[in-house]
């Protein structure tokens, strides 16, 4: 898992996103305006790849990373370090732009 | 694109269309020199924080209390009028034409008063409370300027507040106290004009009632306004107004050459200008020198000064069926149909006994024009709402009626004119958005709450949709600039 992410923590949508399924794909759209200075891309609509779309499913509030990896991996029979390193570097992205929050540490 | 770039994109290219060549040769900040000097002014401000005032939705601090006539220009009832245009200085920082040699009449936005007398009416009638003199240099035109006040006083009491604005060139005390018999509350000192010289002030300290100093703050500048802070304070200076420079088409080529970095902000500030006015306000509060700092910045002019103009003059304007926005913009809502369809929503009207005068059918345009309480009653899905936003502006050439021009008698011999200004149109033609824009406007509901309905309620099929939907809410978002004052200082880019 990366640096910043507790693999140990639940994470779950936050309450400035809303989410929208267009075309058989997820978009998260932010309700909370860009920091002044920041990315303009920020406030942009995210569509969430095949991948994003299969682990935002999972994270559901209740199960940490590692069960949200555990899960995963036996689902999609692939060994849980390939999995983990998609799910770190997921919930690193949707954090950094508040789509996701962590809602226990542990 | 998001709405604060919408807002900054219109910004920068309004202020490419006023400064045309010269454009070129201003210094602009980048993205990055932008943030840094963000954090500059954020750390300058913290420092300052809990011990500073702020006001009128924090677009301005202040060390201590505002003079009695800056209250008046922050409550819209200030009126400043420019007795002449001629001056002894010659600054380089002036917002007016020094090349010009022929003196102006005196005036106020755009109206001429030779006569006091007029001038008295002009203040009666729109019920100001404060009254400056500017220039020019006004103690050039020392004897209308005494007149003027000997009449304000005659007819208005004590329930006016006057100040002048002078250079000090021609100041003495005969005058000071002549000015002071006729009733002058105040006396402000530019004295950036003569190499910080307090001499005038010192004299007028002994006289007038309150005086204060007001100046720009020049970066170049600072230590010498640092050293003359407590020598202020000493003899008896109430205030000192800071004014961060800002650039009229005069000041363009001075202020290249001051190697000043511009910002893009409606009166074109100097950054370096905002930065040396927080650093007097810190100086003052970290030296304890008990001088009432005033920093009075554009955006604050920008909101406050303007809006008072506004609301002054959009009663002459305005119709029933239209509404006022919180910046005191007239906003104008409609629909356009066929006249059939037009007559079926007129019927809803009539038939919810809706008053009258709240909506009016125009045949000619097949334009239905109705009031914001009423827009419950349109069908957005079938109709396109159409919002329109208008400032008055006053004129002396006369126009057609028809047109939206109003005639506003003064008095027997003075009639002037008040004409409707469009500023922007928008067309909202997706049901969601239009209840985006009548729960945000009109409504004055939480925005994000507002804006998580609406992106949840907009009828998203494709990808093209979600685009479309935040054209839609970037549009409306723009709308703000009309719609509400702003907060806080303006943002640095």
């Amino acid at each position: 898992m990366k640096k910043n992410i507790n693999p140990d923590a639940v994470y779950a949508a936050s309450d400035s996103v809303v989410v929208r399924l267009v075309e058989n794909q997820i978009v998260l759209l932010s309700i909370d305006p860009g920091e002044s200075g920041g990315d303009e891309a920020d406030n942009e609509p995210y569509f969430l790849n095949t991948t994003g779309r299969i682990i935002w499913r999972k994270m559901d509030g209740r199960k940490n990373l590692k069960d949200v990896v555990k899960v995963l991996s036996a689902e999609f029979r692939t060994p849980a370090k390939v999995i983990e390193k998609d799910v770190a570097a997921f919930v690193e992205k949707l954090v950094e732009r508040k789509f996701l929050v962590m809602v226990s540490e542990s | 694109m998001p709405y604060d770039k919408v807002i900054k994109d219109s910004d920068i290219e309004y202020i490419r269309e006023q400064t045309g060549w010269a454009y070129q040769d201003m210094k602009w900040l980048s993205k990055e020199e932008a943030v840094k000097a963000g954090s500059e002014r954020n750390a300058l401000l913290q420092s300052v924080s809990g011990r500073v005032i702020k006001h009128f939705n924090e677009s301005k601090i202040s060390t201590g209390p505002l003079s009695p006539g800056c209250m008046t220009c922050g409550k819209g009832t200030w009126s400043c009028i420019f007795i002449g245009s001629l001056c002894t200085a010659n600054c380089f920082y002036c917002p007016q034409d020094r090349k010009q040699k022929k003196d102006e009449p005196p005036n106020e936005s755009g109206l001429i008063f030779n006569d006091p007398d007029d001038y008295v009416d002009y203040l009666e009638k729109f019920k100001f409370k404060g009254v400056s003199f500017s220039g020019g240099e006004p103690f050039l035109k020392f004897k209308e300027v005494l007149a003027f006040i000997k009449k304000i006083r005659k007819r208005l009491g004590r329930g006016i507040y006057i100040w002048v604005y002078t250079n000090g060139d021609l100041v003495d005390e005969k005058k000071l106290k002549a000015l002071k018999q006729a009733g002058l509350n105040e006396i402000r000192f530019d004295i950036a004009a003569r190499k910080y010289s307090l001499k005038a002030a010192k004299m007028a300290a002994g006289i007038i009632d309150r005086v204060t100093v007001e100046i720009p703050a020049v970066p170049e500048d600072y230590e010498i306004l640092k050293k003359c802070l407590p020598k202020m304070k000493a003899m008896g200076v109430a205030h000192l107004n800071l004014h961060q420079l800002n650039a009229t088409e005069q000041c363009f080529r001075p202020f290249i050459d001051h190697g000043y970095t511009f910002l893009h902000q409606p009166n074109i500030a100097v950054l370096e200008s905002e930065m040396t006015a927080l650093r007097i306000v810190k100086d003052v509060l970290d030296n304890n020198i008990g001088l009432s700092v005033n920093y009075c910045t554009p955006v604050y002019k920008h909101r406050f000064q303007k809006k008072a103009y506004r609301k002054r003059f959009q009663p002459y304007i305005k119709e029933k069926y239209e509404d006022l926005t919180e910046s005191e913009f007239i906003r104008r809502l409609s629909v356009q149909d066929k006249p059939a369809n037009l007559k079926e929503i007129v019927r809803a009207f009539q038939k919810s006994k809706c008053d009258g005068g709240l909506w009016f059918f125009d045949e000619r345009e097949n334009k239905l024009f109705f009031h914001p309480s009423l827009l419950d009653k349109i069908d957005s899905g079938r109709h396109n709402l159409i919002v329109n936003y208008y400032t008055p502006m006053l004129t002396t050439v006369p126009g057609k009626e028809d047109e939206g021009v109003k005639e506003v008698v003064l008095n027997a011999r003075r009639k002037f004119m008040v004409e409707r200004n469009l500023l922007h149109e928008l067309t909202i033609d997706n049901p969601a958005a239009v209840k985006f824009f009548q729960e945000l406007f009109i409504e004055k509901k939480n925005e994000r709450d507002v804006l998580k309905r609406f992106y949840s309620d907009y009828d998203l099929k494709t990808k093209a949709d979600v685009n479309e939907m935040m054209n839609e809410k970037d549009n409306i978002c723009y709308l703000k600039t009309w719609e509400f004052v702003g907060s806080g200082l303006y943002e640095i880019y």
